[in-house]
Order: structure tokens, then sequence, then C-alpha cells
């Protein structure tokens, strides 16, 4: 049942995303294509200056239109007049909230691979080699620089970027189904109950930041050697994917609770 | 016959307002039943319960024996009184969105149903009119071969004609070993397939009885008592 949910959810999200990622391609090969027939010709300038902001704008766009797309997915689907129908399906709550952030999660992946792909099909030729022998050169300084542990600083880079967009997507579900609770105006509430959580979150995280640097160089945060500079940023690394998922299941226990015992769909 | 559904003692609150109070009630298998009463009786929110889209405040309510939840879900066949499709789907897409979710669903029925009334299952459901679009949720709801079909105003939102087929539909096509429980404040369309009527009030369970017993009790028909009873 999960992996039909999966399916559909997939294709809902890619009706509307397919067209934005065939566009940023097309738009790509038409700035590559444009690079051949260099000119120092004044419409030639305003031309390619265009398709370039154009192409920019577009990949912002495609990175950001995911989480939107998500997000109003899951509140148009659970609770608009369609909530009707996805609430008496044979399914749970938690199987809707984990095939909805999965179909975001690998949608996302998708959308971040299709910009890469933008970027090498724009720099293909000469420029692509020359910023490949950059990235070797770059990569080469931070291996000697982390004695080693480079594989391993990227294994956790990655582990945290797919447990923070996961708390993230978990963090907006959780918010929508907040403003569920209330009678009236429940997008307005879902936003403000947004807001009023960053809030909170920033004043934390500043007394947490003025906290570590009153410690300083002293306490917990000693660092007195490269070799414990190293450590620390693994156990920061660890540290923040283990924080992730621990918001993330508190996020999810939130939808979850209200989508099971305060559902009321207007 | 065995019993379909179960409330006993269910009470419903929305902060100070008490939308069903005290409600108790049974439903035997193959029978048609009405849920009959006024705007704001409470009809839409005892459905709602049934159909797991709302918690009871206290009380316990249950469909063949289970508490509403994913088991009950595979049982029940539920038409709000809204369109709940996707508008951007194709008909054949959410044809074929039930026969993945739902295991007794019969396409071959909707589709039959479907060519009938000359809807092509190409066409997207928002570019059908409003009574299309409300005779297709009917239609995919009908095509369940479920134990209870709950229909939430099935013919409050179209016009007469359309009325015969809406209750044509629900004739010929419900399993005939199931209950199908209609909500709806237009009795006189829909008395004559009725087998038992209950009337809600203000949240209470006025009168539950065969329309048998009402005519031969009351020397009424359903619509008439229901005028009488419910009077400004």
């Amino acid at each position: 049942m999960v992996r039909k949910l999966f399916r559909h959810e997939m294709a809902a999200l890619w009706r509307i995303l397919l067209p934005i990622e065939l566009i940023l391609l097309a738009i790509s090969a038409f700035v590559r294509g444009f690079q051949i027939f260099e000119s120092d010709h004044l419409a030639y300038g305003i031309t390619f200056g265009i398709a370039v902001f154009v192409l920019v704008m577009l990949n912002l766009i495609n990175l950001v239109a995911v989480v939107y797309i998500a997000v109003f997915r899951f509140y148009r689907h659970l609770f608009t007049a369609e909530g009707y129908l996805s609430f008496t399906l044979p399914i749970t709550p938690a199987q809707h909230i984990f095939t909805k952030a999965s179909a975001a999660l690998l949608s996302q992946l998708a959308a971040v691979c299709v910009t890469v792909l933008s970027f090498m099909i724009v720099t293909a030729g000469d420029v692509f080699y020359e910023i490949l022998r950059v990235f070797e050169y770059g990569s080469g300084l931070l291996q000697e620089f982390t004695q080693g542990h480079m594989v391993w600083y990227i294994v956790e880079f990655a582990a945290l970027m797919l447990t923070s967009y996961i708390s993230q997507i978990l963090l907006l579900y959780a918010c929508v189904c907040l403003g569920q609770l209330s009678r009236k105006n429940r997008v307005a509430m879902a936003i403000v109950a947004y807001f009023v959580y960053t809030v909170i979150v920033q004043i934390l995280s500043s007394v947490l930041n003025v906290a570590v640097s009153i410690s300083g160089h002293e306490g917990w945060f000693a660092i007195n050697s490269p070799e414990e500079l190293i450590v620390f940023i693994h156990g920061v690394m660890i540290a923040l994917c283990v924080w992730s998922l621990v918001v993330s299941a508190i996020y999810f226990v939130i939808s979850h609770t209200i989508m099971r015992k305060k559902l009321n769909l207007e | 016959m065995s019993e379909v559904l179960r409330l006993e003692n269910v009470t419903k609150r929305y902060g100070t307002l008490t939308a069903l109070d005290n409600v108790n009630l049974s439903l035997e298998s193959g029978r048609i039943v009405g849920l009959l009463g006024p705007n704001g009786s409470g009809k839409t929110t005892l459905i709602k319960i049934l159909n797991g889209l709302l918690t009871p405040t206290s009380g316990t309510a249950t469909i063949c024996g289970m508490k509403p939840g994913v088991e009950t879900k595979k049982l029940v066949a539920y038409l709000p009184d809204n369109v709940f499709l996707n508008s951007w789907m194709r008909v054949r897409q959410i044809v074929s969105y039930f026969t993945d979710f739902y295991e007794d669903f019969r396409p071959e029925l909707a589709y039959a149903m479907l060519e009938k009334l000359g809807i092509s299952p190409d066409r997207r459901l928002k570019t059908l009119s409003k009574g299309n679009k409300e005779k297709v949720c009917l239609i995919l709801v009908m095509s369940r071969n479920a134990r209870l079909y709950v229909l939430d105003e099935p013919i409050a939102g179209v016009d007469p004609a359309a009325r015969d087929y809406v209750i044509s539909t629900i004739i010929n096509t419900y399993n005939p070993q199931a209950t199908v429980l209609i909500s709806t404040h237009l009795i006189a369309d829909i008395e004559q397939v009725l087998d038992e009527a209950i009337f809600i009030h203000q949240g209470h369970i006025l009168m539950q009885k065969t329309v048998d017993e009402i005519r031969e009790e009351n020397g009424k028909s359903v619509d008439e008592l229901f005028r009488e009873v419910f009077k400004w």
C-alpha cells in the first residue's frame, strides 16, 4: 500500500516539477550553444546576459520549488476537500507522512542532480576541465588539512544534509498540522506557527552561541591541537545529525497526533 | 442479519458546542437507512466519526465490531457532501487510484456506469460540470463492494432529473448484503428506497424505526412525519 501511495505521490509532484526540470536543461543547452557563436556585438551580450540570468533564477527556483510543492501538496492532499478521500483510504497517518516526506526527499535529490547536470552542460568543454582541475587542487588541499579524514567528512556532511532536509520538511508538515487546530484561517495559523517556532529557535541558538563563545578555548570546547580540531568537527557533524533526527521524530509525532486524534476537515 | 454499525454513548463536542450528545445506534446489514435531520442536527458529525475523520469526545463507535481505522476503511465506502477528487486527474486515473487502494473496487462496473452517462474516462475532472463531477464521485463510491455505504447528502446538489439517476445508481449497484446509510434532508426524493429512518436533531437520536412502522403507527409518510417533527 505504501508503495502505491509513494508512486501516486511522485506522479503528483513530478507533474509540476518535470516541466521546470526540462525547461532548465533546455535553457542550459541554449546557453552552452550560444557560447559557440561568441561575438562582441551588443545584442549578443544582452541576449547572453539575459539567458544566464534566467538560467541562474531557474536553478534557484528548481532547488526551492520542491519544498514549496511538497508542503503545498501535503496541505492540499490531506486538509482540503481531497482529505475526505485521503483519510478514508486504508492508510495510516504515519504512512501518509512517511510517503510524502520520502517523495519530497527523493524529488529534492533529483532536482539537485538536474542542477548539477545543468552546470555541466553550461560548462561543457574546456571550462569544465578547468573547473575539474581547480576542484582536484582544492580537494588535495582539504585532504592535507583533514589528515585523511576527508572521506568521513563527506559522508558526515551528506548525512547531515539528508537529516536536515528531512527535519525541515517534517517541521513544515508539523506547522501545517498545527494550523489545522485553529477553527478559522488555518493556513495563516500554520505560517504563524512556523514563524513563532523559528523565532524561538533563533533565540535559543543565539544563547547557545554566546555560551560557547564565553567558554572559549576552555571546558568542553577546548581545542589545543589540529588533531583535537579534527575530532571536534566529527563530533559537531555527528551531534547535528543526531539532533536533526531527534527533532524530526518530534515533528513527526506532532503531525501524527494531530492527524490521528485532532483531525477536523473543513 | 448481522450488526454492521454500533454507536454506544457517543458524544462529540467542539469547544462549548455539543454536536452529538450520548448517541446510541445500531444498524444491521442488508438495509437502506435514512439519516434524516435538519441542517446542523449532527448528521455530518456522526458520519465523520464512522469514517474515522473525527474522534468522539466520549463513547465508542464500531463498524463490524472494529473501531474506525485502517481495517474499517476497507469496509466502508464514503461519499462526502463535496467533490473530494483531484481536479487535475483524468477520470481514468481516478478509477486507477481507487483500484489501487480499495481491494473491493470494481473498475469494470465504474467504466460501465461512466459509459452509460457519456463521460469519457480521458476527460480531466476539472473539465466536467459540477453535476457530472458529483456523479463521478457517486459512481466511484458505489463501484465498491463495501459492507457499509455512507452517503452524505448525495442528492442535495443535483437537479431533480439527476436525483433519479443517483437513486437508481444506489439501488442498482450496492451490495445487497451491505447497509446503505443516506444522510439527507430531501426525504421525499429518497423515501421510496428506504427500509429504515433515523431522525436526528440537535445531536440526539429522536427516532429509529422501519419505514413500514412509521406508516402504520403514524399513518403518515416519512416525509410528512419529518415535516411535523421538525416544524418551526
